[in-house]
């Protein structure tokens, strides 16, 4: 059996036990997912978007649903996850299930609405949802295999003029056995003028490998304004699959702030369509590459309207064996006059083994634009390190500040304050070097 | 050698890109001393300044440099910062991502661990900095700023006086420390490396102009020209240079040519 029928199989095996099984929409939502992921087959090189980044792990092995945790988690385990103490109004999925125990949505203000999603597969409509009516069309096998045996996620509704102060934490925790997957689903719908941010985290307990595929679908409307977080930790085993869709109204405003420090394998999608006149976007992204890791960023921004700006930064770091990739793509549209957009991507290669490929790329088809990209590859400036010596700091010492620099500048662009913290630390306890640095920088 | 003898140069000879810059210097400087080192551009001054930090692909191809009695070009840069060396650069590196004052905190703990002091607590430390950065009329934002990011010409030149000042070396070298400064820039930066003159330390002005020998006074000056150190004096040599010109000197140098030209004492 290839690939794909190992997941069909699968699927046909897990069927009833599915959330949903017995609802008729549900069920046809995942068997249109199969038919299509069935169609598309699993990438190969030949694939452009696909050139650098394989998914032959799920390939060579069929990675099983992960079924709802019955051990709960110790406070003391419970307390050393990274961002544990992050005040915020907390969605905790366990192996990708809703944990209610674990989660505080109790304080929410008025116009903020949360749901798990598995509640609505309990729901009989005759048509599923919007964001599961097309699931035969899934651009890619990631977005299939979430559609087919996804089990649960966030979704998000905060109304018109909202300005929810304290962030939605979307907490993610690995913990099952090895060859599981998490399969979840998130929408985030923000109403005109609303704000808010949401921070999303995956951790992992133990050293399983696993997979983490979570598909986000985010809606702004006319003046909203979202600042999403994600810090990525996921374990040495663990796969990471990411596919968020934005979709920007009249003069909304969105931000991305990635750091990815964990995972053996990452694939993260990020797509902007810049809808309405003056939506604008930040994009700032940072990965760091060690060991055998494979971190891919995948950016596509569409100005569809005129006068939208876009802003883009990717830093990468790759050391030891590790690869990066960063593909960033702006594409304007013949009506999108004004479009102001750049993309910028700067990486350094730490080792001989280390590879990082980077492609910004700018499609333009309106006439009256305003467009840049640029990308550097390199490793550290040999002046600043020859200046930091010779005021007494040691070569290796020096290296390492250095590279937290590299790596802080994005940091320092995030706009939540008690997460630039954390990252801080996280990018200290990850780079290497980073427990020396730590004194120096107290 | 003197009890005082702080440097000793002897017969160097340095290549950068496989070009012979430095060809045959002798020079040899007592502790409490000022020495102005002139010459026309290309004529190895600044080489002569990196060669004695220890600046990667500066390569000294003959000769020996004795600080403090030790062989100096076996240390690292570091060490040699360490051991009291410092250069003021004249183009002083741009670092985002690093505050002003991390690096100096990082600098002066350095340089005291080798000593064998404790390291600064906190307080200490920005007391001890805040001191000197109103000697040098910076303002305290400075400190929180990236190094050197965006900062001014003058701004750059008197950050490198005040980590000077801060790291208190035994031998510090000011890099054309006054090109690009007006003259209350050039003054205040003056002030800064005056008030750090004393017994126990010695400091090597490299400068193109005569005009910043008007506020430091040196001991000795040296015109280098061609890698040789052609003429030494005392600080009339300076203003005959400023009224001659270098080709006085530069044109006599095949008269030289041979001689030794080592302190005048």
């Amino acid at each position: 059996m290839n690939a794909v029928e190992n997941y069909q199989t699968l699927y046909h095996q897990l069927a009833d036990q599915l959330p949903g099984s017995n609802i008729a929409w549900v069920r046809a939502m995942r068997e249109a997912a199969l038919l299509r992921l069935e169609e598309l087959g699993f990438p190969t090189r030949k694939q452009e978007a696909w050139k650098y980044t394989r998914l032959q792990a799920l390939e060579k092995d069929t990675y099983y649903p992960a079924p709802i945790r019955q051990a709960s988690i110790s406070d003391e385990e419970w307390k050393k996850l990274p961002l544990a103490s992050l005040d915020a109004n907390k969605l905790l999925f366990v192996d990708g299930h809703f944990n209610r125990i674990l989660s505080d949505i109790d304080s929410l203000p008025p116009g903020v609405l949360i749901n798990e999603l598995s509640s609505l597969f309990n729901r009989k409509t005759d048509r599923p949802p919007p964001m599961f009516q097309n699931t035969r069309q899934a651009p890619n096998v990631v977005h299939a295999l979430n559609n087919a045996f996804v089990f649960d996620g966030a979704t998000i509704n905060i109304l018109a003029d909202v300005q929810l102060v304290k962030p939605i934490h979307l907490q993610y925790i690995s913990t099952a056995e090895d060859k599981s997957a998490s399969y979840t689903h998130n929408t985030i719908i923000m109403g005109p003028n609303s704000h808010a941010h949401v921070v999303e985290s995956h951790v992992v307990l133990g050293e399983q490998s696993y997979t983490n595929n979570i598909q986000t679908h985010i809606q702004l409307g006319a003046g909203a304004q979202l600042e999403h977080h994600k810090l990525q930790l996921e374990g040495q085993a663990g796969i990471h699959l990411s596919v968020t869709q934005v979709e920007q109204d009249q003069a909304s405003h969105y931000q991305n702030h990635l750091f990815a420090f964990g995972s053996q394998l990452m694939r993260n999608e990020l797509k902007l369509n810049l809808n309405g006149e003056q939506a604008s976007c930040l994009l700032n992204g940072l990965f760091l590459a060690q060991g055998k890791q494979h971190l891919d960023m995948q950016t596509q921004i569409d100005h569809r309207a005129p006068a939208c700006t876009s802003r883009e930064t990717y830093r990468g770091i790759a050391d030891d064996n590790g690869h990066g990739v960063f593909d960033g793509k702006v594409k304007v549209h013949p009506d999108a006059q004004l479009s102001d957009a750049k993309v910028t991507s700067n990486n350094l290669l730490l080792s001989r083994g280390a590879e990082i490929d980077t492609k910004p790329q700018l499609e333009i088809f309106a006439d009256d634009v305003k467009c840049s990209h640029g990308a550097t590859i390199g490793q550290l400036d040999e002046d600043v390190l020859f200046y930091l010596r010779s005021r007494g700091i040691d070569e290796a010492t020096s290296r390492n500040l250095m590279l937290f620099a590299f790596a802080s500048q994005i940091i320092q662009q995030c706009p939540l304050e008690p997460l630039k913290k954390a990252t801080h630390e996280l990018l200290l306890k990850h780079l290497p070097g980073g427990d020396g640095l730590q004194a120096l920088l107290k | 050698m003197s009890k005082n003898s702080l440097l000793q140069i002897s017969n160097l000879h340095a290549n950068v890109d496989d070009q012979p810059i430095l060809q045959g210097i002798d020079l040899s400087i007592n502790r409490g001393e000022v020495h102005a080192i002139m010459g026309p551009n290309a004529s190895g001054k600044s080489t002569l300044a990196h060669v004695l930090v220890g600046r990667p692909g500066f390569d000294v191809t003959q000769g020996e440099i004795l600080y403090q009695g030790k062989d100096l070009l076996v240390m690292s840069p570091e060490e040699r910062a360490r051991h009291g060396l410092f250069l003021a650069f004249q183009y002083p590196v741009e670092i985002p991502g690093v505050s002003n004052i991390y690096l100096l905190k990082a600098a002066v703990n350095a340089i005291r661990k080798e000593r064998g002091q404790p390291e600064l607590d906190a307080m200490d430390f920005l007391e001890l900095v805040n001191e000197r950065m109103a000697e040098l009329g910076i303002s305290s934002d400075l400190l929180y700023r990236n190094v050197n990011e965006g900062f001014s010409g003058g701004e750059k030149k008197r950050n490198e006086i005040l980590q000077m000042s801060v790291l208190e070396p035994q031998l510090a070298i000011l890099d054309e420390i006054d090109s690009g400064l007006d003259i209350d820039a050039l003054r205040v930066v003056a002030n800064g490396v005056n008030a750090l003159r004393s017994e126990e330390r010695a400091i090597v002005i490299v400068t193109h102009y005569q005009r910043l020998l008007d506020y430091i006074k040196p001991d000795f000056v040296h015109v280098l020209s061609s890698g040789r150190i052609v003429k030494s004096g005392g600080p009339d040599l300076a203003e005959a240079l400023e009224e001659k010109g270098y080709a006085w000197v530069t044109q006599s140098e095949d008269v030289h040519a041979g001689v030794s030209a080592g302190v005048v004492q």
